[in-house]
């Protein structure tokens, strides 16, 4: 199988769809924001432009996908894309929605009311601080308006006035704790309230912050805040001076209730986490939404794999199958597909593989049935060739007709032999043969149809022109009702020479047994007959009928022995002695031979030659001219040369021969003269028949003429045909 | 088609730049006093964002990046001083201070003043940067300052900040070092 699942190839299919995606991205990140800084146009066109992008990389990506050749592509990518989109949307509704459902959370998450509520609370806070801090500036003031404290250069370090002092303003004023420091920043004096579990370790003093050097240096009291020990405490600054010097510093501190302060720093944490909240509100927003989009887009992906998958393993088979079928459709049937699973597909290629099996197999067979019909269809053009061959060599004339009279095969040399007309339409069937020269052979064969005969078997004279040809039909029904093919076959033999030579021979023989039976009595009959007339002569009493008598006697048998020469002549016709002739020579020949005659013209004298015995056909000539001169009327002799022909006619006016003679005319023994022996036209006929000619009566009636034709017949034709 | 769509594609982006360029706002100047290079450099972009920051209780830490570059005719310019000054502002809602804390000297401050605490953060005076001895007197010296800031205490905000947060750019200043020297001898 041919496959097309490279690497190279998926990546370059991709490739479009991957800068879709980095499209996508960029718009997002190109997206104007709520905080966004500077002109927003400019974001838009951008997104406008790398939208159309997009779109335009995606439609580019889906065309290069349906125009790949490769089977199966168009359904996997509407199966990828309709899966996808079923993925695709919902997600996109569940995103919006999710945004819709984000925004009005953290509109609710940020309301107003609850900003409000934690600026009171932490004003609140602040408010407790504030008041403890301006208590302990009133009490500062307070410390500096009463100016009751005693003087501290002549009081002793730790002596007991300024010990009452200072415990004294411990308890007026509610501190935590009272120090005394003087000018060189040294503790003289302190005052504690009493705790219990108070020890000695609770009376470190912590050092002076700025706060209080800054008191020393603006001189006046400052408030200050300090945080150790898990508590929280306000201390107060009061520089004090004597004679504009200064000689020490009160450092007064109170101690913040824990549980104040506590709530305090709670409120003032969670008032910085709402606010560092609020601040990054957007920024959340964004990430949840963000969120939920890579979610969306890892599921979109996810789905657009495995629609990949799940497509490719659907099509796959299908594919498999559209290959197979390609290689069917070249003629490879070993194209099988892989049969997996037991699914629809699998019975589909299963089928398939059955198909291609019986397919293969009918194509063996009829690849086998083929190859006879092959050789058949050789053989049988070879047999209608030898057929085809040996009807145009043979020199029988073939028609073979169906039942219905159809022309199913004819060759040339029937259509030779039948005279058909050169110029006339094809003949289709038997019916077609309407000209004159062709009704017998149509009779003929309604002969054979109408009596239902097997065979049948006739001579028949067809005369075309001045041809006459006398043909042997022979008929055969070929098949029956239960064969292939039922019709008729007629054969035709040439049969006008072999009937004129069996005609002359049956005549030669009478001739001849008639010139021996007569001829030898005949002589001694004659040399008797002279014998008697000498001797006895002059014994009979009447002479003139003694002579008489025998003169008739020897007249007569003389007759018969001229007639018996003729019958000879007739029987023993000797062959022609063809040589090339000219017809003028011919024609001057016979008009000095017949110069006496005034009566006789010969009209024309053309050029041509004729191939023939000279003598013969001068003597056939002598025999027409002689014939019309006993008719005592004017006779014409002229030639006419034709294409194929040479024709001497010989016409006289005299009174014409009858109908009833002209039948007989070249029948041997038929004389319409007294003395004639009827021999003299048979004679002229066969020579002309010997020269390939023919002699013929064209006109009977007056003025009669005959014709005779000679062919054009060379010297090596004549050969040849005698060869 | 195409190509006009990709030319007015590439124009937008470029002019998007280009305008955003111009929206900086900073200011930084620089000059030289017995043979130290001091700057001033001061942000208004970020004044806004930083008093919201630490007025609603947040700390906030920023870090100053000064660099001398060696200007090159056919190579990427080459640093040969960097430094980096670090501030920070802690602010305590409750008792309305903001303590400041310089990171590169460790002075501690408190204000009561959140505006003091904001332009502590924002602005950046007499920041000795370099000796002008260590450099050449003969090239050509770029001053490039960049503004990091981020909220919370913490001084490092770990590898995938410093990959993504690039700083604010607040502009390049061009060393005059022979009038420098000048002055010195």
């Amino acid at each position: 199988m041919q496959s097309n699942h490279g690497l190279a190839p998926f990546l370059m299919r991709i490739i479009p769809f991957i800068g879709v995606t980095f499209l996508s991205i960029l718009i997002y990140f190109v997206w104007p924001s709520s905080d966004h800084f500077g002109p927003v146009y400019l974001n838009w066109i951008n997104i406008g432009l790398l939208f159309s992008l997009a779109i335009w990389l995606f439609v580019f990506g889906i065309r290069r996908l349906q125009s790949a050749k490769e089977v199966g592509v168009n359904l996997r990518t509407k199966l990828v894309t309709v899966m996808v989109l079923m993925v695709l949307l919902p997600s996109l509704v569940l995103q919006v929605t999710a945004n819709q459902i984000i925004n009005k959370g953290f509109d609710v998450w940020f309301d107003v009311r609850v900003d409000t509520l934690l600026d009171k609370a932490m004003n609140l806070a602040q408010g407790f601080y504030q008041d403890i801090e301006l208590d302990m500036e009133l009490s500062l003031k307070q410390v500096i308006d009463t100016h009751d404290f005693p003087a501290l250069e002549p009081t002793p370090l730790g002596s007991l006035v300024l010990n009452q002092y200072m415990e004294k303003q411990l308890h007026k004023y509610g501190w935590d704790k009272l120090e005394l420091f003087d000018a060189s920043e040294r503790l003289i004096a302190t005052a504690q309230k009493t705790t219990q579990n108070q020890g000695l370790e609770d009376l470190t003093t912590q050092p002076i912050s700025d706060a209080g050097r800054l008191s020393i240096a603006l001189g006046r009291y400052t408030i200050d805040h300090d945080i150790r020990d898990d508590s929280e405490y306000v201390i107060g600054y009061l520089p004090l001076f004597a004679q504009r010097r200064l000689v020490g510093l009160f450092r007064a501190e109170v101690e913040l209730p824990k549980e104040i302060t506590a709530s305090a720093r709670s409120i003032e944490a969670d008032y910085r986490t709402y606010k560092e909240l609020d601040r990054h509100r957007q920024g959340i927003q964004d990430t949840f939404m963000n969120t939920l989009m890579i979610v969306m887009i890892l599921i979109v992906c996810i789905a657009g794999v495995f629609a990949v998958v799940f497509a490719r393993r659907l099509t796959s088979p299908m594919e498999d199958l559209a290959n197979a079928l390609e290689q069917v459709k070249t003629g490879d049937f070993d194209a099988l597909v892989d049969v997996q699973g037991d699914d629809e597909l699998s019975s589909l290629a299963l089928s398939f593989n059955d198909m291609i099996k019986r397919l293969k197999y009918n194509m063996q067979t009829l690849t086998e049935t083929q190859s006879e019909l092959t050789n058949a269809l050789v053989n049988s053009r070879q047999r209608q060739y030898v057929l085809e061959n040996l009807l145009a060599n043979l020199h029988s004339g073939v028609i073979l007709l169906d039942a219905s009279g159809e022309i199913r095969l004819v060759n040339d040399t029937c259509k030779a032999l039948l005279m058909f007309p050169e110029r006339s339409q094809e003949k289709v069937s038997i019916y077609d043969f309407s000209e004159a020269h062709l009704k017998p052979i149509l009779a003929f064969f309604e002969t054979l149809q109408t009596q239902d005969l097997d065979s049948l078997q006739s001579e028949l004279v067809l005369t075309y022109g001045l041809q006459t040809v006398k043909i042997l039909a022979r008929g055969t029904l070929l098949g029956g009702e239960d064969d292939v093919f039922s019709g008729w076959l007629l054969v035709f033999d040439d049969i006008t020479q072999l009937a004129d030579a069996q005609k002359h021979r049956a005549w030669a023989e009478v001739a001849q047994r008639l010139a021996h039976e007569i001829k030898n009595p005949l002589t001694p009959i004659k040399l008797s007959t002279e014998r008697v007339k000498r001797r006895f002569r002059d014994q009979v009493d009447n002479v003139k009928v003694f002579d008489t008598c025998t003169d008739a006697v020897i007249n007569q048998v003389e007759r018969l022995q001229r007639l018996l020469a003729d019958f000879s002549d007739l029987a023993t016709l000797p062959k022609p002695n063809m040589e090339v002739t000219t017809i003028a020579s011919l024609l001057r020949e016979l008009r000095e031979l017949y110069s006496p005659y005034t009566n006789l013209t010969f009209e024309g004298m053309p050029d041509g030659e004729v191939f023939c015995d000279a003598d013969q056909i001068r003597q056939v000539l002598i025999n027409l001219i002689d014939n019309a001169l006993a008719t005592k009327g004017h006779v014409r002799v002229y030639v006419e040369v034709t294409d194929k022909d040479t024709r001497f006619y010989v016409q006289d006016d005299g009174q014409g021969i009858d109908e009833s003679a002209k039948e007989h005319i070249f029948e041997p023994y038929f004389s319409t003269k007294a003395e004639g022996s009827g021999l003299g036209l048979a004679i002229a006929q066969r020579i002309s028949e010997e020269h390939h000619g023919q002699l013929l009566l064209l006109s009977a009636a007056a003025p009669t003429r005959f014709c005779m034709w000679l062919p054009h017949v060379q010297a090596s034709d004549v050969k040849e045909g005698e060869a | 088609m195409l190509k006009v769509f990709l030319f007015f594609l590439t124009f937008s982006f470029f002019s998007f730049a280009y305008a955003e360029g111009d929206m900086a706002a900073e200011e930084t100047h620089v000059h030289i006093e017995d043979g130290v290079i001091y700057c001033d450099v001061q942000t208004f972009n970020q004044e806004a964002y930083v008093l919201k920051v630490i007025g609603s209780g947040s700390p906030m830490t920023v870090f100053w990046q000064f660099e001398i570059l060696q200007v090159r005719d056919f190579w990427l310019d080459k640093a040969v001083v960097s430094i980096r000054l670090g501030r920070q502002v802690i602010p305590d809602l409750v008792t309305q201070r903001w303590l400041m804390r310089d990171l590169s000297v460790g002075v501690v401050k408190y204000t009561n003043d959140a505006e003091e605490a904001m332009h502590f953060l924002t602005r950046m005076e007499q920041a000795a940067v370099a000796d002008v001895s260590i450099l050449d007197k003969d090239a050509d010296f770029l001053l490039e300052t960049k503004l990091f800031t981020h909220e919370g205490e913490d001084e490092e905000q770990g590898w995938w900040a410093s990959v993504t947060d690039w700083g604010e750019d607040m502009g390049s200043v061009s060393l005059q070092l022979s009038q420098a020297n000048n002055d010195a001898e």
